[in-house]
């Protein structure tokens, strides 16, 4: 009785791998590789933003229509966790900025066979901390006598995991030469460009474009 | 004889029928007014699709020509207010009208005021709103004179008593400033039209009354910021009330 429990258990979860692999709208990557369903990702490559200011952790994560029909689509996102900042999402049509734990979902958009749409989110922490989201696809349909359309199947998710900690402290690494400004509480200029690896200043706090780091 | 000319006096006199006095006069109702449709776009320089929604206004104006007044605002979360180095176009006036319609996402859109309008909606809203018939006409005038901007704006009720707020706003074109594009790059040499500069009459207008068939004058002044490109400048008018956006106005601001 355990073992055909087990089979059963086993033949369901294979379907509903099945079921994801199937839909529609997948996760990939930038060279167009599907991300397996339920991935999560660690992120800790930090790029400060020379025009903004920002401190911000982008994520090269493509959604495709891997089938061969134009599908309507969105998504659901929930945050676990944000320490500080915002997280920031612009996708299939609008930007959305949000700073607090919950559940939200896109607005939806058509996706042409074979279409691929940046999932374009990023976390802009304004100190060290951590972020965690998931996202899940979905498709829309326009239910008989409504001209709106509404989430009527879910699809693969990913979990995108944020940890800022500045540079000094050994995680987080800056990824381009990014020039910029900062000073000491005094205001005195200690460095003028960020390199790839380590600063020449030391531990302590910082004003980079505006904005107080812990470094 | 003479009674022959007094008996035809009263024939005449009597032969007068009553007419009430609700019928002596044969009104004219004023002929309808041309609807003008205001967009509110709600903006950002950080938003990379907000360039998607100032293409769908394009597009409008070029088949709608005057007809719809489209009016940039900048703020909410994905508004810059600038930095040492880049012009923001956010104030403080664009975040409290974000954050009063309680929006979620951008670009957003009030199309009329009759509620949030993703812009990817835009055409069929505005194409809606512009088959409605305008209780008023609106006609706004803006003359620069020795740095102030002397607004004046006219209201002719064409049907029954509009009440509600008028609201006057200062808008700017042609300002070149950094965007955030769709493609995740920035644009430092976007070119930023109908942009919000400031409320002339308050965050949500002055209270405004105006009944069929009759005229109503406002004046209004206003120093316009000395980096703003006064060239560029024009002034939008429009009167709402809980029924949305009743007409609007748009003129450009020219010297005197």
């Amino acid at each position: 009785m355990k073992k055909n429990i087990t089979l059963l258990f086993c033949f369901l979860a294979n379907l509903a791998v099945q079921a994801q692999t199937d839909f529609p709208l997948q996760f990939v990557d930038k060279e167009g590789q599907v991300i397996p369903d339920g991935t999560v990702l660690d992120i800790t490559d930090v790029e400060i933003d020379e025009l903004f200011g920002d401190i911000q952790m982008p994520v090269n994560v493509w959604v495709k229509n891997v089938s061969t029909q134009k599908v309507q689509g969105g998504g659901v996102y929930s945050i676990q966790s944000i320490s500080n900042g915002w997280l920031q999402t612009c996708f299939p049509v609008n930007c959305m900025r949000r700073s607090n734990t919950g559940s939200y979902s896109t607005e939806s958009s058509a996706f042409a066979p074979g279409q691929s749409t940046s999932l374009q989110t990023e976390w802009l922490p304004n100190e060290e901390g951590v972020c965690v989201v998931t996202y899940q696809l979905q498709t829309y349909a326009k239910k008989a006598g409504n001209s709106k359309w509404t989430a009527d199947a879910d699809g693969p998710t990913i979990t995108l995991k944020y940890k800022y900690v500045s540079e000094a402290n050994g995680i987080s690494t800056l990824k381009s030469d990014v020039e910029c400004k900062v000073y000491d509480l005094s205001g005195r200029i200690v460095d003028s460009k960020i390199k790839n690896q380590k600063s020449k200043f030391g531990k302590g706090l910082y004003i980079i474009n505006g904005k107080k780091v812990i470094r | 004889m003479n009674k022959i000319y007094l008996s035809l006096i009263l024939l005449l006199l009597t032969a007068c029928s009553y007419i009430g006095e609700e019928e002596r006069l044969i009104y004219v109702k004023p002929e309808p007014a041309e609807r003008i449709v205001l967009l509110e776009d709600f903006t950002g320089q950080r938003c990379v699709n907000c360039p998607k929604g100032t293409e769908v206004i394009e597009q409008l104006q070029e088949t709608f020509g005057d007809n719809v007044i489209a009016v940039g605002i900048h703020g909410g979360p994905l508004g810059f207010a600038g930095n040492a180095r880049y012009e923001g176009l956010a104030t403080d006036a664009g975040n409290q009208y974000y954050s009063h319609w309680g929006f979620d996402y951008q670009p957003i859109g009030l199309v009329n005021r009759h509620g949030a309008v993703n812009y990817t909606d835009w055409a069929a809203t505005v194409r809606e709103e512009l088959s409605k018939p305008a209780p008023l006409s609106l006609d706004v005038e803006a003359l620069l004179h020795e740095g102030q901007i002397n607004i004046t704006v006219t209201a002719n009720g064409t049907d029954g008593v509009v009440e509600g707020k008028l609201q006057v706003w200062l808008l700017e074109d042609a300002i070149t400033a950094l965007q955030l594009m769709p493609d995740g790059t920035a644009n430092t040499s976007y070119i930023h039209n109908h942009v919000l500069r400031a409320p002339v009459n308050g965050l949500w207008g002055e209270d405004f009354t105006v009944a069929e068939g009759k005229q109503k004058t406002i004046q209004q002044t206003f120093q316009p910021d000395a980096a703003w490109n006064t060239q560029h400048l024009s002034v939008v008018a429009f009167v709402y009330n809980n029924n949305g956006v009743q007409q609007a106005a748009k003129a450009k601001v020219t010297e005197q």
